[in-house]
């Protein structure tokens, strides 16, 4: 039997780059990939749960109803030093490398820069640690 | 202390050396004319003792002064004492010192300049009569008004230094109700001794009553309009009233005494509240208090002037920073459009690349992502079609208006001198034409190109610089020529790049902001050249000028 891969995505506006991850799963993974997806932060309860996820993707903006943006989200793990298995950050900011620097969040995350292409994704999937 | 009052102190000092000459001199005269008791031996070393004392006093205040009056007296006294009459020329020495009172270069009005000449009268001459006191007394009363005048004068060249002194820095200028804190003290302080505690100002225009400053915040007050409109008594320029403020922050207000000021462009109307325990006398109103507050409400209104300029250039600014904003919005929007197409090609590669059976899985991918790149695409465009929309770019300067010759030489003169670039202007024709001829563009955009031609040739000058302006029966032509401190080889190509109607070939090197310049002139229908002769670069604008008489 094969094995579900639990995905967790925050990104508020989802819609707009759902194509690559359905072509991803329906195409690659035969559909094992189970996809949550929240538009905000406090949408995951409890946030410790988060390290549940086999990979977990934070759009670094997120919307005006989130309580935290991804910097926020990022901080947080870093706070309750929570171990993430694989964790992407959604930008469409190139100079994002910087941003989270001046934000104190010192960890090396994976980027994937939007508008997303699904190669990068079928990428990021392919390299993730079990 | 300023400039006006260190030169009246120096003219001040200057005529007390001319004063004790003129001593000195009718001292001679008086013992040429007397038979002195005393011989030469005696007469020359008292006035070189005069003299000795005079120069240890002299240009020195307080005790120094009365002691430079006691001296005169003194050396008056040993004259009039040899010369042995109280007729007109010894009464007139005695006199000197008092007719001379108003070039004082101390600060004394001392009833010793009275009391010394009469008690030497009546111990030299044992003159007991009375009537002797008419002429000092009679003198004593005319000092007195004109020294009141004169402390009056002094004391508001104090103020109005002052007020100067404190609106020509320029973190004070921001901060003008602070100019309170140094002007009441001077008011409270010696001669005059008021008892000011605060002073408010308002401003009346179109019949609203607004707070400019205070020297104790205002958040609320409560002005009696019925008795401001009332009461009327006029002191120079300013209208006087009586207890026209009842309240400031909620707190009953006791004494107050208003000076109303209307401009005179009929941009309103100034009103000053004196808050005072006591009463203010009239001519204190009408020599310090009412210039005072004429000189306080020019400063403020030309300070409502420049933030009216200020926030007009920020509306100008706003509209500017609305565009770039659509701009960057429009290029995010761009971006995030462009993902199913980016996603789409990506898809076709992958469908290209598979077998049979992937590719049936991968077709309604395609399809429905095809229809999305269609849609965006054309949300693409129109966006597109928005930022190229010329009306929408406030960096377009092709709007033209008319400006005199004159105006034109002013702005290039102004932003020329702005550069410390000296004053090397040629003027050949322009200046002595007799037409009021006009010339069209547009104000931003000829700002914008001479800002930048003229900050190149500040970076750039080897030396030599100025402007030609020459007139043709059509045309200004304004020539700005200067050295270019950069090889020849470079001096070319920049030449040559400027020249370029090749937008690409002038980005293609560090352009000075060439491109602007040029876009600019070109927005504007403005001829321009660029040339070198004899190793100096000239740039030349030349716009046609048209006869605003005709």
């Amino acid at each position: 039997m094969t094995q579900k891969i639990n995905v967790l995505i925050f990104e508020n506006e989802y819609q707009l780059i759902s194509t690559p991850f359905e072509y991803v799963n329906e195409i690659y993974y035969r559909k094992r990939l189970n996809y949550t997806v929240y538009p905000n932060s406090q949408d995951l309860k409890p946030f410790t749960i988060i390290s549940e996820y086999d990979i977990v993707f934070v759009d670094i903006s997120l919307g005006k109803n989130s309580e935290l943006d991804g910097f926020g989200i990022l901080k947080q793990i870093d706070d309750l030093s929570l171990n993430i298995k694989n964790l992407v950050i959604l930008t469409g900011n190139h100079a994002i490398e910087q941003m989270l620097q001046e934000r104190g969040i010192k960890k090396k995350y994976k980027l994937l820069t939007k508008p997303i292409d699904f190669n990068d994704l079928l990428k990021v999937f392919k390299n993730m640690k079990k | 202390m300023g400039n006006i009052l260190t030169v009246d102190k120096f003219k001040r000092q200057t005529i007390s050396v001319y004063f004790r000459l003129l001593i000195l001199a009718y001292s001679l005269f008086l013992l040429f004319m007397g038979n002195s008791c005393y011989k030469w031996f005696l007469n020359v070393p008292i006035f070189l003792l005069y003299l000795l004392l005079f120069s240890f006093c002299h240009g020195k205040d307080k005790l120094y002064s009365y002691s430079r009056l006691v001296l005169d007296y003194l050396f008056i006294g040993f004259i009039i004492y040899q010369y042995g009459y109280l007729d007109i020329y010894s009464f007139s020495l005695l006199f000197l010192p008092i007719l001379n009172s108003q070039n004082h270069s101390g600060d004394k009005k001392s009833i010793l300049l009275y009391i010394i000449p009469i008690a030497t009268i009546v111990i030299i001459f044992e003159f007991r009569q009375i009537w002797i006191l008419l002429p000092f007394s009679a003198f004593a009363i005319i000092n007195h008004l004109s020294s009141r005048r004169e402390q009056n004068i002094r004391l508001y060249e104090k103020l109005n230094t002052t007020v100067d002194s404190f609106f020509i820095e320029k973190e004070n200028y921001k901060d003008s109700y602070k100019v309170y804190k140094e002007c009441i003290p001077i008011l409270n302080s010696p001669p005059l001794n008021l008892n000011i505690k605060e002073i408010y100002c308002f401003k009346i225009t179109d019949e609203v009553i607004s707070v400019i400053n205070g020297s104790t915040f205002i958040w609320s007050f409560e002005l009696d309009i019925d008795t401001m409109n009332s009461r009327k008594y006029k002191i120079g320029e300013a209208e006087i009233r009586i207890n026209i403020l009842k309240c400031i922050n909620g707190n009953p207000i006791g004494m107050n005494l208003s000076l109303v000021y209307n401009l005179n462009n009929g941009n309103g109307t100034y009103i000053f509240v004196y808050l005072t325990e006591d009463l203010i006398p009239y001519h204190v109103i009408e020599a310090i208090i009412n210039p005072l507050t004429v000189k306080l409400a020019k400063v403020f209104e030309s300070k409502l002037h420049q933030r009216s300029i200020e926030t007009q250039a920020t509306e100008d600014l706003s509209a500017k920073m609305h565009y770039v904003n659509a701009a960057v919005h429009t290029m995010h929007f761009i971006r995030n459009k462009l993902g199913p197409v980016k996603n789409y090609l990506s898809m076709i590669d992958d469908y290209s690349a598979s077998n049979p059976e992937k590719r049936k899985k991968i077709k309604p991918f395609l399809d429905r992502e095809k229809d999305k790149v269609k849609s965006s695409l054309d949300l693409v465009l129109d966006r597109a079609v928005y930022i190229l929309e010329k009306s929408n770019n406030p960096f377009i300067v092709s709007s033209l208006v008319p400006f005199k010759t004159k105006e034109l030489f002013s702005r290039i003169r102004e932003i020329w001198l702005e550069y410390n670039l000296g004053d090397n202007f040629i003027i050949d024709n322009f200046a002595l034409s007799n037409r009021t001829n006009t010339v069209y563009y547009n104000k931003i955009g000829m700002d914008l190109v001479l800002t930048n031609w003229i900050s190149n040739i500040y970076k750039y000058r080897n030396g030599n610089c100025g402007i030609e302006f020459r007139e043709t029966a059509s045309t200004l032509v304004v020539d700005f020529f200067n050295d270019f401190d950069e090889p020849q080889g470079d001096k070319n190509d920049f030449i040559k790049h400027f020249n370029s109607t090749n937008r690409l070939e002038i980005n293609k090197r560090q352009t000075h902001g060439l491109l602007e310049v040029k876009d600019f002139l070109n927005q504007m229908s403005i001829s321009h050249k660029l040339y070198s002769r004899e190793n100096v670069v000239h740039f030349e604008i030349e716009l046609v000028t048209y006869d605003s008489e005709n």
